[in-house]
C-alpha cells in the first residue's frame, strides 16, 4: 500500500478516536457533575454504577478504539516521520556573528531584545507584587486572622489562589508576547547578518568556540557540596523528628490529598 | 557478518519494548510493590513508609511502597512551626543531585501513565512557544501551592497540603481510585463531595489531555519536575553533550517532546530520543554506561554518519556485559524480595480485639444500634481518667481526629463549637486524639487551638484502638454519635457540619422529627397518587405507612426489570408476607395500550399493587431516577427512604435491607 494510502487511513482512524476521546471525557465530567448536583453524599456505588452504565457504550467504543489503533499501527505501519530540526537561534547568531564580525545595525537589534526583557521583567515583578505582599501579610501579626478566617478557609484558599494566578496568566501572556518579539528581533538581527555575509563572504573565518566536554571542576566542587549538605540534612531530619513527621502523614490515609475531603 | 532473523524476530526486534519502558515498569512495580493492599483496600503501614521514592505516587495509593516526597514535602512544610523539614529537603537534595529529572524521564509512575497514553493513536498537539511559556507554570505552582499554602497554614498550626488537595492527579488516580474501587472502603464513599468531584474533573482533563499533549502534567504542572529541574545540569545521571562534536543542526530538539531549549536543560526528562537521533553522536548518557549505554535506551537510532560503535547490535565488551548480568541479578533480586516482604511478611497492623465479653454485654457493639463499648480514656492535660459510659443521659458525639489532619482540626474549630454552643450542656464532646503520638506538644497544641472550647480533649487508650473499635480504618475524621443510653445512633466518616450533627441530634432528642419530605436516602418520601391497574381507584405510598413498602419503577421493556418482577420480587413477598408492601409502578411514556394484560399474563398470582407514575415519569425522577430503570425505593415502616436501589436488585439483597428495617 502505498504511503499516501496509509497516511490517509492513520489520520482518519485518529481523527475519529480524537473526537470519540474527547466526547468521553466531556461524558466523564458531566457523570461526576450529575452525581455531585443531586445531593449531598450522592457518591455510592449504585449513583456511580448508574452513571457509568449511561457511558459504558461510549467507554467500550473508545476501548476498542485503542486497540485497533495498536493493531492499526502492527498491520498497517507508517514510515517514521522526521520532525523538522529547531535551531536555537542564539547559537546560530554566534556562529554568523562570528563569521560575518561586528554589524552596527545588528547591535539596535541586541539592545532593542535587552529592552524587551527589561520591560517585560520590569512589569512582571510589578504585577506580582501585590500576591507576593498579599503571601506575606499572614506572618506579619493580626494580619492572619483578618485574611484567612477558618470559617471559611475554603473561600479564602480561592481567593487567594486566583489572586496569585491571575497576575502569574498575566505574566505568561507577557512572556509570550516579549519571546515573539526577541525572536523577530533574532530574525532581523541574523538577516544583517546573511547580507553582510553575501556582500562579502570571505570577511571572517569561522571561530571555534566550542568548549570540551569534560565536567569543570567546580562542578565537581558543587556536587560534593549538595552531597554532604543532603546527608547532613537527612541525619538531622532522622534526628529532629523529621522521618517521624513523614512515618505518620504516609501511614493514614490522607483523605484530603485524595480528594475525600 | 550480519545475524539473520526470522520474519517474527525483525517483527519483534522492531516492536519490542525499549529499555526505558522496562525501567520505567519496574520502577513503577517497585514503587507499589505492596500489591496486596489493591485487594484488602488498606495502606501499607510498615517502617518503609519513613522514606520517600523518587517519583509521584500518593502515599495513600493501597500499593504505595514508601511516601511521596511531593506530600511528605508539604506536610514538612506544614509543620515547620514544630521543626524544620531538613529531612525532606535532604532526602530531595540528594534524589536531585543523583538523578536529576531522569527521574521523570524513567521512574515516575505517572510519567509512565501519560507516555502510555500519549501512545493511543491520535493526532497530537506538537510544542509550540505558547507550551515553553506555559512550562513555567509548574513553577508558579511549586512557590503557590507547595511552598506557600503550607508555610502559611502553619503558622495557624492548621496542614494544609495545597497541591495534593487541589491539584494533584497522582492522589485522586491512584489513591483515591485504588481505595474507592474496593468494596471494603464503601464507607469512604460518603465523604465524597465537592473536593473530589474537582479532583475528578481535573483528572480527566488531564488523562484525556496526555493522549494528545505529551506528558501534559510534567510539562505545565508537575512541581516535583520543576525541583528535579533546578538540579539538571549538575546530576550525575541525564544527558549530555560533547560540544566539540555538535553542530548544531537542530536535530535533537527538533525531536525532543519536551519543551527544551538545550538538550540537558530543565526540562529535558533524559528520554534518550535526542540520543538516538543525533547525526554525530554528540549526546549520550552521564554516569557508567552498565545499564545505559549511548544510542540504547529509545529503540531505533539514526546510523547515518554515526560511528556505529555506539549503536546496539555491536558486541559489548566482556566486562559491561557482565557487570551488566550483576546489575539485572541484583535488579531482580530487589524486585522479589520487595514483592515477597510488602505481599507475604509484612503483616498489617492488628486491628484492635473488642473487650472480653465479661466486659461487655451482648448487645456491645461498634456499630450503629448496638451499645457503645465503654472504654476508658487519659484527658490530656489532667491525670484522671474518663470513661464514655460516664456521659449517659446527654447526646455524646465522640470524635476521632489527629493533629496532622486538617480536616479534623477544621471541623473542631469550626463546625463543633457551634454545636456546643447550640445544645450546651445538653451534649458532651469527646474530641479523642487516636493517632500514634509522634509529637509530645498535643498539649500545647489543644492550649493554641481550643483555648476556650468546653470540649472534652482525650486520648485513645493503645493508639487507635477505640477508633478501630467503632469503625475507624484510616481514614480521619470520623465522628459517632451516641444517645442518651450511650447507643451508636450515627457512625459519620470524613469531616462533618453544623447542619448535620443538628439533624442527627434533633432526630435523637426527638424520636419522631418532622422532616420535609424529599427523594433521598433518610428523607420522608414524597407522597404522591399513583393510577391503579385494572381498577379505576388511586393509591399512594403514604397508605402502606406501618409496613416496609418497596417502590419498584418498571416499565414493559425494560426486560431486568420484569425479570426482577418475575423472580425476586415474589420469593421477597413470600418471606415476609403481610410485613411488606410491594409498589410496581409502571414509570415509562406508555407506548403499549395492553400493560394491563401483559400484568394479567406475565404477574397473575402476584399479590403486587401495579400502578402507574400519573405523568409518565415523574414520580420516578422524583425519587431520584433518571434514564435508567429498573429502580427500586425502600420505605421503612414511618414513610422514610431507606435505601434507593439502581438497576437490578436480588431477593438476598432486598431481604438484607427489609431485615435491618425490621430489626429497628
Amino acid at each position: 500500500m502505498p504511503q499516501s494510502t496509509r497516511k490517509r487511513i492513520h489520520l482518519i482512524y485518529g481523527c475519529v478516536l480524537a473526537a470519540l476521546t474527547a466526547i468521553l471525557g466531556v461524558a466523564l465530567i458531566l457523570s461526576a457533575l450529575g452525581i455531585y448536583s443531586s445531593g449531598p453524599r450522592a457518591y455510592s456505588y449504585a449513583s456511580i454504577g448508574a452513571a457509568f452504565w449511561r457511558i459504558s457504550a461510549l467507554v467500550f467504543i473508545v476501548v476498542g478504539g485503542v486497540i485497533g489503533g495498536i493493531v492499526l499501527n502492527l498491520t498497517i505501519p507508517l514510515e517514521n516521520q522526521r520532525p523538522k530540526s529547531v535551531r536555537d537561534d542564539v547559537a546560530v547568531m554566534e556562529k554568523l556573528k562570528a563569521r560575518a564580525g561586528a554589524q552596527p545595525e545588528a547591535a539596535k537589534q541586541v539592545n532593542l531584545r535587552r529592552i524587551y526583557k527589561i520591560v517585560t521583567a520590569a512589569i512582571s515583578v510589578v504585577i506580582m507584587i501585590p500576591p507576593a505582599i498579599y503571601f506575606l501579610l499572614p506572618f506579619f501579626p493580626g494580619w492572619k486572622e483578618k485574611l484567612f478566617t477558618v470559617d471559611n478557609l475554603n473561600g479564602d484558599i480561592i481567593r487567594s489562589v486566583i489572586i496569585v494566578m491571575i497576575p502569574a496568566v498575566i505574566c505568561l501572556a507577557l512572556c509570550y508576547v516579549c519571546s515573539v518579539l526577541i525572536r523577530k528581533s533574532l530574525q532581523k538581527e541574523a538577516a544583517i547578518y546573511k547580507k553582510a555575509l553575501a556582500e562579502n563572504p570571505t570577511r571572517s573565518p569561522a571561530a571555534k568556540t566550542k568548549k570540551s566536554s569534560k565536567t569543570p571542576t567546580y562542578v565537581w566542587i558543587l556536587r560534593g557540596s549538595i552531597v554532604a549538605i543532603g546527608v547532613i540534612f537527612v541525619v538531622v531530619g532522622i534526628l529532629n523528628g523529621g522521618m517521624n513527621d513523614v512515618f505518620t502523614k504516609a501511614v493514614a490515609i490522607c483523605t484530603e490529598c485524595i480528594g475525600l475531603g | 557478518m550480519e545475524k539473520k532473523r526470522t520474519k517474527f524476530g525483525t517483527w519483534w526486534q522492531a516492536h519490542k519494548p525499549t529499555k526505558r519502558r522496562i525501567i520505567q515498569l519496574y520502577a513503577a512495580l517497585l514503587t507499589n510493590a505492596n500489591i496486596k493492599g489493591f485487594f484488602s483496600g488498606k495502606i501499607y503501614q510498615g517502617g518503609a513508609k519513613n522514606m520517600c521514592v523518587p517519583g509521584m505516587n500518593c502515599y495513600s495509593c493501597p500499593g504505595a511502597a514508601a511516601s511521596c516526597p511531593l506530600g511528605a514535602l508539604q506536610n514538612a512544610l506544614g509543620s515547620s512551626n514544630a521543626r524544620l523539614p531538613f529531612y525532606v529537603f535532604g532526602i530531595l537534595m540528594l534524589f536531585g543531585l543523583m538523578f536529576g529529572r531522569f527521574i521523570c524521564g524513567f521512574l515516575c509512575p505517572f510519567g509512565l501513565i501519560q507516555d502510555l497514553l500519549h501512545k493511543i493513536k491520535t493526532p497530537k498537539i506538537k510544542k509550540n512557544r505558547f507550551t515553553r511559556i506555559l512550562s513555567y507554570l509548574k513553577y508558579v505552582i511549586l512557590v503557590v501551592f507547595v511552598i506557600l499554602m503550607p508555610l502559611i497554614y502553619s503558622t495557624m498550626s492548621f496542614p494544609m497540603p495545597g497541591f495534593c488537595k487541589y491539584i494533584c492527579p497522582s492522589g485522586t488516580l491512584l489513591g483515591a481510585g485504588g481505595l474507592l474501587s474496593n468494596s471494603a472502603n464503601e464507607k469512604m464513599l460518603s465523604m465524597l463531595g465537592p473536593l473530589f468531584t474537582w479532583k475528578f474533573v481535573l483528572l480527566v482533563i488531564l488523562i484525556v489531555g496526555a493522549v494528545f499533549i505529551y506528558r501534559i502534567f510534567c510539562r505545565f504542572l508537575c512541581p516535583l519536575g520543576a525541583i528535579y529541574g533546578f538540579f539538571n545540569k549538575i546530576s550525575l545521571l541525564g544527558i549530555k553533550v560533547d560540544k566539540p562534536k555538535c553542530t548544531d543542526c537542530g536535530l535533537c530538539v527538533g525531536h525532543c517532546d519536551m519543551d527544551v531549549l538545550h538538550v540537558g536543560d530543565h526540562e529535558c526528562i533524559s528520554c534518550g530520543k535526542c540520543v538516538n537521533v543525533c547525526p554525530t553522536g554528540a549526546i549520550s548518557y552521564k554516569g557508567p554506561k552498565i545499564l545505559l549505554a549511548p544510542n540504547e535506551v529509545g529503540g531505533r537510532p539514526n546510523t547515518k554518519n554515526v560511528d556505529p560503535v555506539d549503536y546496539p547490535g555491536t558486541p559489548l565488551p566482556k566486562k559491561t556485559k557482565i557487570a551488566r548480568s550483576i546489575v539485572a541479578g541484583v535488579m531482580i533480586v530487589a524486585m522479589v524480595a520487595s514483592l515477597v516482604y510488602y505481599n507475604f511478611i509484612h503483616k498489617d497492623p492488628v486491628t484492635a480485639k473488642p473487650p472480653s465479653s465479661s466486659q461487655t454485654g451482648p448487645e456491645v457493639g461498634g456499630e450503629v444500634g448496638d451499645l457503645c463499648y465503654d472504654y476508658e480514656l487519659d484527658v490530656y492535660g489532667q491525670d484522671e481518667n474518663i470513661k464514655i459510659s460516664d456521659f449517659r443521659g446527654k447526646v455524646t458525639l465522640v470524635n476521632f481526629w489527629y493533629i496532622y489532619c486538617s480536616s479534623c482540626v477544621k471541623e473542631l474549630e469550626t463546625e463543633f463549637p457551634k454545636v456546643k454552643d447550640h445544645y450546651g450542656d445538653e451534649i458532651e464532646i469527646l474530641a479523642i486524639h487516636s493517632y500514634q503520638e509522634y509529637n509530645s506538644d498535643i498539649n500545647a497544641f489543644i492550649g493554641e487551638k481550643f483555648p476556650d472550647e468546653d470540649f472534652i480533649f482525650c486520648r485513645d487508650g493503645e493508639g487507635e484502638e477505640l477508633f478501630h473499635l467503632l469503625g475507624g480504618e484510616q481514614a480521619w475524621p470520623v465522628t459517632v454519635i451516641l444517645d442518651q443510653e450511650g447507643v451508636i445512633v450515627e457512625t459519620i466518616y470524613g469531616g462533618t457540619t453544623y447542619e448535620e450533627l443538628c439533624k442527627i441530634i434533633d432526630g435523637i432528642g426527638n424520636k419522631t422529627p418532622a422532616q420535609p419530605e424529599g427523594g433521598n436516602v433518610g428523607d420522608l418520601c414524597y407522597d404522591f397518587e399513583l393510577d391503579l391497574y385494572g381498577t379505576d381507584g388511586t393509591t399512594s405510598v403514604k397508605d402502606y405507612r406501618g409496613k416496609v413498602t418497596l417502590v419498584n419503577f418498571w416499565y414493559i421493556y425494560c426486560s431486568s426489570c420484569v425479570k426482577e418482577l418475575e423472580t425476586e420480587f415474589p420469593l421477597v413477598k413470600d418471606k415476609y408476607g403481610d410485613k411488606i408492601e410491594i409498589l410496581a409502578v409502571h414509570s415509562n411514556q406508555e407506548y403499549n395500550s395492553d400493560i394491563p394484560a401483559f400484568i394479567a399474563e406475565k404477574f397473575p398470582g402476584e399479590d403486587f399493587i401495579f400502578c402507574r407514575d400519573q405523568a409518565g415519569e415523574e414520580y420516578f425522577h422524583m425519587l431520584g431516577g433518571d434514564q435508567a430503570w429498573p429502580i427500586t425505593v425502600i420505605l421503612d415502616q414511618e414513610g422514610y427512604i431507606v435505601q434507593t436501589i439502581y438497576g437490578g436488585t436480588t431477593a438476598d439483597e432486598l431481604s438484607t435491607i427489609i431485615d435491618g428495617i425490621l430489626a429497628k
